[in-house]
């Protein structure tokens, strides 16, 4: 069992917590490293746009321009190149192959692609991909057309539509068309996920045909048409292109070439190189790339963020795990140090998840998201720059588990070996916020010592509503009866407080759910009251007041105000039920809570101090009521109780007999009245023994507020005042 | 420094959180090897402070403090947490255990935090055996298995105990291990803690505010005595 079997143990035993801060880590390293591959994706497919073609040659013009009108049927064409020129160049030593393109004319907004087989044959997209046919072919006479994948999805249309060609590039239906030559749908293009999907192909004597007996641009007038009948492809010659892409024997002629084109002294041409031109127009775009990383990094710093806070919210609360550490003799150092692999620990956790669930994410859509948006992402080992990436993470995983790791360095100078309560740090930094979040709770005692004890620890109830106590001071708690509006508060109440062990009979059923309920009694290490057995019965016996109701009998002494002991373990017990449903108010309350300890425990040595002016032989109580077993356990007082004197239970004449013997036995001179029960078998007690009725002691919670016993110390004090002025000689 | 074979030697000690204003100031105190001491005084006396220097969790700030022969003032922090690990034992008031992990697994703590006490046993299994007959000796061999916040009050103290005294140490701290316990448990936990200790010839140092337990020691002390700062206030 090392320092790592202990945190895992810690961590384990704050799992949700724990897998909340994993996943928001992973959740961070996903996104990042998706954003990541989104953008290479997006980067790749761009200058995967086109392939295998080393030069495009086009009219002089800009580069960006000729690239985009080229590859992206963007934009519009600078010039024209005659088709001599053409020729001539792709009969050009230097030359593999070219691919003329003749642009101009569209189709609902799609351009119009004159070109001829050698762009099925050579032309490549994304390394070595080439345009094949979903159905159909490619066109082989004048007025036949083939579809982009797009366009004849968006359109619509089938093999053997006929469609118009529109002069110009215009979106919808063109002013100008060339209704009088249509062109028959021959074949439909796959998908290529590039900007050929968003073209029509046709033959460039198709394009030179419909354009023959047009003049000057304008369309034919009446009667000057050439029938689409009498079109033969041998019969068109071709006057001009507007670019053609150019692939070389050899790399190294490609410079050469290009110059040659660019100084091509009969005609203003320009050759580009397609790899140059786009990464230049891929850093005009390339602000949006930056935005995605920023937005990517955004997103891991509040991951890490959450972390910090998730560490630094636990680390308060174990605070007593690093004083208890600390005293078995961990030294500073390993503190710090299980703090820091703690958030080591849980960044490659973090990593990890992400990673994986980012590979398993893109494997899942990769298809899908090339399916539908033509973006290849790329499914392979991390980049050099993403291991950079993951490892800036647990960098920073390391330095923001540093923050809490010194801290607790600091807390535990400071608290040396003392056990302090925790302060999340949220609350330390948003008091406001955190207490806005939540209603301040109404809170419902069923008697007026629970309100106290609430009304103590909460400094006077701060950041919780305290109802009235549904049994008022002063009256006797066994006896309520719950009125019809105690009952509508009671069931009203945010959070409810009773003593328990059937001290509260009319609650058995409406104790409403366990989260809301603080039973004082539970987990105390009550007196138990033997019912049954005879030895005991002088104290026991008459105990058998209300908790005695038709069902279940309690077995435990409920009484525990008069115990400044179980006093103090109950309002710790309150304490922290209240701060789990107020976390807010946990730093105010910490010191109420400390103050009320020290007053109860300087209380009891008055009255330990008090008690001890009476002659130890004489410090016997009797009373008619047994409630005060407590408070005579606490301060070292003898107890004998009348049986059967109580106001609900019957009186056997054995025991009333055995009682008077054992206060002759011990000499008592005082008896005592239970302010709940009635005096007057006391007072018959009294007058055959000839002893003194020693007046009254509280015992069924507090008396009104401005009489002595109407607080929670005023209680112990005016009983014990009693006591001792009775029992002293 | 040990002549007189004390394990505990203070002198001129004094200890402030705030500038100026002193919680502490003990001119001389000690604690004689295998004795049990009672140190008794009210809550706010400094007690779990002088327990904190004693322990070398704080640094001494002014005065001298010697623990087993070995000097508290004056020596880094590293070297004061090894002296506690190796030689003392410590047990809190109350929240004494790490709730996450077994009774066994937290009295065999103290034997991950130091070579020399988990020196005192061959191997593993044999500082698990030696956890098992202390937990025997103190009644809790049944709860080994068991979470630590699963235990009852008393139960804890008992574990906390077994801790503070597995590997042999020369010197247990206790700041009030009793006052989260019922009376009658108190006297009980303090007899079967004195009873191992004694056998292991360990000095324990007893804090409490609870004076019915004093018979039980060898001698005891009241902190208000030794400390000037209480003194004053007192008079």
């Amino acid at each position: 069992m090392t320092l790592l079997k202990i945190l895992w143990k810690s961590l384990w035993n704050r799992r949700v917590t724990t897998l909340l801060t994993i996943a928001s880590i992973a959740l961070s390293v996903t996104l990042l490293l998706g954003i990541e591959r989104i953008r290479m994706g997006a980067r790749e497919s761009f200058s995967n746009t086109i392939s295998q073609t080393d030069l495009i040659v086009g009219g002089k013009g800009g580069t960006v321009q000729l690239l985009l009108y080229t590859v992206f049927r963007m934009g519009s064409a600078t010039g024209n190149i005659s088709h001599e020129t053409f020729e001539k160049f792709s009969r050009h030593g230097a030359v593999q192959w070219v691919i003329p393109y003749s642009l101009g004319d569209s189709h609902r907004g799609f351009r119009v692609v004159g070109t001829n087989e050698k762009f099925y044959e050579h032309y490549r997209f994304r390394q070595d991909k080439r345009v094949t046919f979903s159905v159909g072919q490619a066109p082989v006479d004048v007025l036949e057309v083939a579809l982009g994948a797009e366009v004849a999805e968006k359109l619509g249309y089938t093999l053997g539509q006929s469609i118009a060609v529109t002069h110009g590039v215009t979106d919808g239906i063109g002013l100008l068309n060339h209704d009088d030559k249509p062109f028959k749908v021959v074949g439909i293009l796959d998908k290529t996920g590039t900007p050929i999907d968003r073209s029509l192909y046709v033959t460039l004597e198709g394009l030179e045909a419909i354009h023959m007996d047009w003049k000057d641009g304008a369309p034919p007038r009446k009667g000057e048409e050439i029938p689409a009948a009498s079109l033969r492809r041998e019969d068109i010659k071709i006057g001009q292109i507007t670019a053609f892409l150019v692939r070389t024997k050899n790399r190294f002629e490609t410079l050469s070439l290009q110059r040659e084109i660019n100084t091509y002294p009969d005609e203003p041409l320009m050759a580009i190189i397609p790899g140059v031109a786009l990464s230049e127009l891929w850093s005009v775009v390339s602000y949006a790339e930056d935005g995605l990383r920023i937005v990517s990094w955004s997103v891991l710093i509040v991951g890490l963020l959450a972390m910090l806070i998730a560490i630094y919210t636990s680390l308060q609360e174990r605070r007593r795990e690093m004083a208890i550490l600390r005293s078995v003799g961990a030294g500073l150092g390993k503190i710090v140090l299980l703090l820091v692999s703690e958030a080591v620990l849980l960044t490659i956790l973090g990593i990890g998840f992400g990673i994986a669930f980012t590979y398993s994410v893109l494997f899942v859509l990769q298809p899908l998201i090339e399916a539908k948006f033509g973006l290849l992402i790329p499914v392979r080992a991390l980049s050099p720059l993403e291991w950079v990436f993951l490892l800036a993470v647990l960098v920073s995983g390391f330095l923001i588990g540093l923050v809490p790791a010194l801290r607790a360095y600091r807390n535990s100078l400071a608290d040396g070996l003392a056990v302090r309560f925790a302060i999340p740090l949220l609350i330390l930094l948003f008091p406001d916020v955190s207490q806005a979040a939540s209603k301040t709770p109404q809170v419902a005692s069923s008697v007026v010592w629970l309100r106290e004890l609430a009304r103590e620890v909460t400094c006077g109830g701060q950041g919780i509503e305290l109802l009235p106590a549904l049994a008022a001071a002063g009256t006797d708690p066994h006896s309520y009866q719950l009125t019809p509006r105690g009952r509508m508060q009671w069931s009203k109440a945010d959070l409810r407080l009773v003593i328990g062990e059937g001290f509260e009979s009319w609650n058995e059923k409406s104790a409403g759910p366990a989260q809301k309920l603080f039973t004082a009694t539970k987990g105390l290490n009550l007196r138990k009251v033997d019912e049954a057995g005879d030895a005991p019965a002088l104290e026991a016996e008459a105990h058998g007041h209300a908790h005695h109701h038709a069902k279940g009998i309690s077995r435990f002494d409920p009484h525990i105000w008069h115990s400044p002991r179980l006093t103090r373990e109950v309002a710790l017990n309150l304490y922290n039920f209240l701060v789990q449903k107020v976390p807010a108010k946990r730093m105010e309350w910490d010191a109420c809570m400390r103050q009320f300890v020290q007053k109860t425990k300087a209380a009891e040595g008055e009255i330990h101090k008090k008690i001890a002016t009476v002659p130890s032989s004489r410090r016997v109580l009797a009373t008619n009521h047994d409630s005060l077993g407590y408070f005579a356990d606490a301060f070292g007082l003898k107890v004998i109780t009348i049986a059967g004197v109580s106001t609900e239970a019957v009186v056997t004449p054995g025991r009333f007999r055995r009682a008077i013997e054992a206060i002759k036995k011990e000499g008592v001179r005082t008896i005592f009245v239970e302010s709940s029960s009635s005096p007057e078998t006391v007072q018959k007690v009294a007058a055959e023994l000839g002893i003194k009725v020693g007046g009254e002691l509280h015992t069924d919670g507090l008396s009104a507020p401005d009489k002595p016993a109407g607080t929670i110390l005023g209680l112990w004090e005016s009983n014990a005042e009693t006591i001792v002025s009775g029992l002293k000689p | 420094m040990n002549s007189s074979g004390a394990v505990l030697e203070i002198q001129n000690l004094t200890h402030a959180y705030q500038a100026g204003t002193p919680i502490l100031n003990v001119e001389e105190f000690k604690v004689a090897k295998g004795e049990m001491l009672f140190l008794h005084g009210p809550s706010g006396s400094g007690k779990t402070t002088l327990l904190s220097l004693v322990t070398g969790v704080l640094p001494v700030q002014s005065g001298q403090v010697s623990v087993l022969g070995q000097p508290m003032s004056g020596v880094s922090a590293a070297r004061r947490d090894a002296l506690r690990a190796a030689r003392m034992g410590y047990i809190f008031q109350v929240f004494n255990l790490l709730p996450f992990m077994s009774a066994l697994e937290n009295i065999l703590l103290p034997l991950q935090m130091s070579r020399v006490k988990a020196a005192r046993f061959a191997d593993s299994q044999d500082a698990r055996n030696g956890a098992k007959s202390l937990a025997e000796r103190l009644g809790i061999d049944h709860l080994l298995g068991r979470r630590a916040d699963e235990l009852s009050v008393g139960q804890q103290q008992r574990v906390a105990a077994a801790r503070a005294l597995i590997g042999s140490p020369e010197l247990i701290v206790a700041d009030e291990p009793t006052s989260a316990l019922d009376a009658d448990l108190r006297e009980s936990f303090v007899k079967v803690l004195f009873e191992q200790a004694r056998s292991q010839n360990c000095g324990v140092l007893f804090v409490s505010h609870d004076k019915s337990l004093m018979p039980l020691f060898d001698r005891s002390v009241a902190l208000a005595e030794i400390n000037k700062v209480m003194k004053g206030k007192e008079q």
